[in-house]
């Protein structure tokens, strides 16, 4: 058990545990006492993972009349190890993820991400080197490990490419012309694969040819039509009359609520009363008794939006429920506006 | 210089070590577990000197301590009962412990972000500031890398590349989750046993 | 098989590729500050960051990978093994300490990082620096950290586990032995500086300034210990490896093993031990009178340094025929150096110094110009195994007087600077600082011949079959060796193997 790297350990542990300890009430400077004890422990599980990997460390015993040392069969070709390219594309990666803390967040986790490309390669690497691994196996786990993973990954992969690249192109062009290109694109397609259905003696390069051209195109038309942007839209314009109330010691922000009357309107209530309850509620009048036109949901505190409707044209009061004395507003509801021509009347 | 001795010799080489995984995880490991040290002496040097500690308004949850450690706990005893069912050849029992690790390595990593949500103040507040978030990014950087380490050695060991005669992989995984384990203790202690002067 | 040099997982490539990018840095770095030096309007906050590029530049980007390379290459072929125990994961932490390296200089341009570095003992910030180049710099140096833990992990790993038949941990080669102590001790230390980095990063990214501050006594100390260059264990480990590499040259120079192998490994150890007691640094030292040390502790180092001297005397007047060669020289000079160093500090017995140019002088001779020997050495003695042919006796020679003479004419310059009372860290045209400054271009004359010859070596690697009469398993085979680095190994039943195998053959 007891080699010399074991003894080697120990001596660090010791030394460290004293300075440690010295240091410590001598000086008094805790981070220092700390890490030199720190040394001591790790040191010491150095020396136990010595201890029992090398045990005693003894050479092959030498009998007294044995011959002199003479050389003997070392190693061959197979004994190097392989090369890999895997390393090289992890040490890529662990700086891109250094340069992407620089960068922002998004960018830290795309090179998170990206780190699972060389830990996936080099894992394979390594499986594939393990002497278990013969073509058998290997056949094996193609078939029902790669082929059943790779082929819907590469289909979901190869769809959004096309559908990236090729929406690209739809976006930038105007509506009609983009009926007609995914038209005239359908089109193209039957007839290429037409082609290549009706021709089973292909060469596996002419396949190779058209994919690449079909490839160069869909990237270079795609990053054309990225960088063109997307044509204009006209979204519908929604003009639901809005309202922000909030509510703050126990008081209305407003006074007044305006709504035009016969709409759909929207109430935007802040609370800002923490733990106590507060709602916005409309009604006929402020005297007691009167008709409740609407009751918002109570909460005790944060945001809420109301959508209601508003009644006929007239004088109405806003409250709080809970503080109807204090928390009262008047609410005016005004005949609705006629419309113009050509103004579109949105509906939501 | 090379005048090979053809003669019917042993090969002079030892051949390849079984337990070269082990060391190399233990070694790794003695050199995470300096990191989470190093920050652990650089908390208390700060925690001795400063007036009051934690500053004010910083209150850690005890609850989601110790259910980290009771986790990490329990994590020790599947570990090592994984390597132990390999070893007698009983490999659906060591998938299973494999599995049931790192799901619960899964369960910590879970929690241990929901605490630094729960902090309620910034790493550069204060100094115990980038101390706590310095503890707690370092301790679960270590255990993502673990339960990476748990995934290659349960996939392996499904791909019969760990099997009784040679549960290596296994072996080593399981040491190096307890380097997470007592990465963890290390922290646990600083931040919630040392939590008040 | 052995892939290019971008797949490559051949030890040999990855030690040679390791040696190039050093000596690369080493360029970039002393041209670098030369041409900012030559600008007479260095204000001095331009003055502080080149001087720590100097002094921690070259300790993380050059001197360490340095000895890592040369470790990569030597110690399987030392102990008598076909591999590193992880070869691809020695490639992996090549590729990313030279990219790491790169990004880092790159960040020290332009703006620069917010943080002025960590060879000084305040944390200082550099006004004119953005968030960028900050985040950049700390990273990049956290993945070279990380990458020279990986590495040295694999080295403690392949001496334990990779040793051939008879080769006991006892009968190491000294630089092997070296290597298992350094590298033992870069895993307990760098960790801790990874843990600065981390502090450092949060700090930094997240514009608090309440860390590192000025002011904050805690946390000050916390710098000093894991990120300040002179507190870490880091740099005084640098020496170790070079220790060994200086043993096996005085035994191959004596053509006899050691005169006591126990002596020897024992003092090697004890200097990686005393390393560590960086960290009992008292902070509140304001001074220090050893420097680089700052602790009692590590200036202790001097005891086992001055043991393995001792032995090393030992071998050589046991000697039969002495076969001193370049590298024997350049140990010499490294001993004259430290030899040095000591008498300056004896001088700040009498007068007090300390804070002037003269520790700037003894900063740059014990902890940059002295390792920087021992590795060049190394490089000479092990040229002819690492390239075919060797480097050259001429080469070596006026290499050696550049390297060494310039490193003496600076400290020289350096100190009597001091002695006249001329404040270190600052830019100053008076006429001692001009001979320290000439002092620094010989050293970057000698620094350019260096990388050019060992540069032009490297790039055409010719196979010999030249029987270099060593003593230990690394010559036992063809220089450089092949893929698999040994055909047929000699019988280990001594620390000196080869040496036995051709005593038998020769009285055969």
């Amino acid at each position: 058990m007891v080699n010399l790297a074991t003894k080697l350990y120990v001596a660090l542990s010791g030394v460290a545990l004293v300075a440690a300890i010295g240091y410590g009430v001598v000086v008094g400077d805790r981070a220092g006492a700390d890490l030199l004890a720190g040394v001591a422990g790790a040191a010491a599980v150095l020396a136990l993972v010595a201890a029992f990997t090398l045990r005693d460390d003894r050479a092959p015993a030498v009998p007294a009349d044995a011959p002199a040392p003479e050389r003997r069969n070392a190693y061959t070709e197979a004994d190097a190890p392989a090369a890999s390219a895997w390393p090289l594309v992890a040490a890529l990666s662990l700086v891109s993820l250094a340069l992407a803390t620089a960068a922002g967040a998004s960018w830290l986790g795309a090179a998170l991400a990206a780190t699972l490309i060389p830990l996936g390669g080099w894992l394979s690497q390594v499986w594939r080197e393990h002497p278990s691994f013969t073509g058998p196996v290997q056949a094996r786990v193609v078939e029902r490990l790669v082929a059943p993973l790779a082929m819907p990954v590469l289909g979901v992969l190869g769809a959004l490419f096309i559908a990236v690249m090729v929406s690209r192109v739809l976006l930038a062009i105007s509506t009609t012309a983009s009926w007609v290109t995914a038209l005239v694109l359908a089109a193209g397609l039957v007839v290429v694969l037409w082609f290549i259905a009706s021709r089973p003696r292909l060469q596996p390069s002419a396949l190779v040819g058209i994919a690449s051209v079909a490839l160069v195109g869909m990237v270079a038309a795609g990053a054309i039509g990225a960088k063109a942007g997307e044509r204009e839209f006209h979204p519908e314009p929604s003009e639901i009359p809005t309202v922000a109330v909030t509510a703050k010691d126990v008081q209305f922000s407003l006074k007044e609520i305006k709504f035009p009357a016969g709409e759909e309107v929207i109430v935007k209530f802040q609370n800002d009363d923490v733990g106590t309850y507060h709602n916005v509620a409309f009604y006929t009048s402020t005297e007691p008794g009167s008709r409740p036109l609407f009751n918002g949901k109570p909460i005790p505190g944060g945001r809420i939006q109301y959508d209601t409707h508003t009644p006929a044209p007239g004088s109405y009061a806003f409250v709080c429920d809970f503080h109807p004395t204090t928390m009262t507003g008047t609410l005016v509801i005004t005949p609705a506006e006629s419309k113009t021509a050509g103004e579109e009347t949105t509906k939501h | 210089m090379s005048t090979p001795t053809m003669l019917a010799l042993p090969r002079g080489d030892r051949g390849r070590p079984t337990n070269g995984l082990s060391v190399a995880t233990l070694l790794a490991g003695v050199a995470e577990l300096m990191v989470v040290g190093a920050l652990v002496a650089g908390y208390l040097n700060v925690r001795g000197l400063a007036d009051r500690w934690p500053p004010k308004g910083v209150s850690l949850d005890n609850y989601l301590g110790t259910t980290l450690t009771i986790t990490m706990g329990l994590t020790i005893v599947t570990a090592e009962w994984a390597v132990y069912a390999l070893r007698r050849g009983n490999r659906r029992q060591s998938l299973g412990a494999l599995t049931l690790t790192g799901g619960l390595g899964l369960a910590f990593v879970n929690l241990l972000w929901y605490l630094g949500t729960q902090l309620h103040f910034g790493p550069a507040d204060h100094s115990y500031g980038a101390l706590a978030y310095a503890l707690l990014i370092v301790v679960g950087v270590i255990a993502v890398g673990g339960i990476g380490f748990l995934i290659v050695a349960l996939t392996r060991t499904m791909g019969d590349q760990a099997t009784a005669s040679d549960p290596s992989l296994v072996r080593a995984a399981a040491w190096h989750w307890h380097v997470v384990s007592a990465a963890w203790l290390l922290v646990f202690t600083a931040l919630f046993l040392l939590q008040h002067r | 098989m052995t892939g290019t040099w971008l797949t490559t997982a051949d030890h040999k490539r990855i030690g040679r590729m390791y040696i190039v990018v050093a000596l690369a840095f080493l360029v970039v770095g002393g041209v670098a500050g030369a041409l900012l030096r030559a600008q007479s309007d260095l204000s001095q906050l331009s003055y502080l960051r080149l001087s720590d590029l100097r002094a921690s530049g070259t300790a993380t980007l050059v001197l360490a990978p340095l000895w890592v390379g040369l470790a990569t290459y030597l110690v399987p072929l030392q102990i008598g093994a076909s591999r590193l125990a992880f070869p691809r994961l020695q490639s992996f932490a090549f590729w990313s300490y030279a990219l790491g390296g790169v990004v880092h200089l790159l960040s020290e341009t332009g703006a620069g990082p917010r943080v002025v570095g960590v060879s000084l003992r305040q944390f200082m910030l550099n006004g004119a620096g953005d968030k960028g180049h900050t985040d950049l710099w700390v990273a990049s140096l956290i993945v070279v950290t990380i990458a020279a833990i990986a590495a040295a992990a694999n080295l403690v790993a392949t001496v334990l586990l990779y040793r051939t038949d008879g080769m006991t941990l006892g009968r190491l080669p000294m630089f092997s032995w070296a290597t298992l102590v350094s590298s033992t001790g870069t895993l307990l230390a760098a960790p801790v500086f990874l843990a600065g980095l981390v502090l450092l990063f949060i700090d930094q990214h997240f514009g608090g300034h309440e860390f590192f501050a000025a002011g904050t006594v805690g946390t000050q100390v916390i710098w000093q210990h894991m990120l300040w260059l002179y507190g870490r264990p880091d740099v005084y480990l640098l020496v170790v490896p070079g220790l060994g590499a200086a043993s096996d040259i005085v035994a191959h120079a004596a053509d006899r093993p050691l005169a006591n192998l126990n002596a020897a490994r024992t003092a090697i150890a004890a200097v990686g031990f005393l390393a560590f007691g960086a960290w009992a640094a008292g902070t509140k030292v304001a001074s220090s009178i050893v420097l680089p040390t700052y602790s009692g502790l590590t200036a202790a180092v001097v005891i086992p340094l001055a043991v393995l001297v001792l032995v090393w005397l030992d071998t050589l007047r046991r000697a039969g025929r002495p076969r001193p060669d370049v590298s024997a020289s350049f140990v010499v000079a490294f001993i004259l150096a430290l030899a040095a160093a000591g008498l300056a500090a004896g001088v700040a017995a009498i007068k007090p110094v300390d804070g002037s140019a003269w520790s700037a002088g003894q900063l740059d001779l014990v902890a940059i110009a002295a390792p920087l020997l021992l590795a060049v050495g190394a490089l000479h003695y092990w040229g002819a195994k690492l390239f075919g042919r060797p480097i050259g006796a001429a080469a070596g020679s006026a290499q050696l007087l550049l390297l060494f003479g310039g490193s003496a004419v600076m400290a020289l310059g350096s100190y009597l600077a001091g002695w006249d009372g001329q404040a270190g860290e600052v830019a100053a045209s008076d006429g001692f600082s001009r001979i320290a400054e000439g002092g620094a271009v010989l050293v970057l004359l000698g620094i350019l011949a260096t990388a050019a010859s060992v540069m032009a070596r490297a790039a055409r690697v010719t196979a010999s079959d030249a029987a270099e009469a060593g003593l230990t398993l690394e010559w036992a085979t063809t220089s450089p060796p092949p893929a698999h680095n040994f055909d047929a190994i000699p019988e280990v039943r001594s620390s000196t193997p080869l040496g036995d195998l051709r005593a038998v053959e020769a009285s055969a």
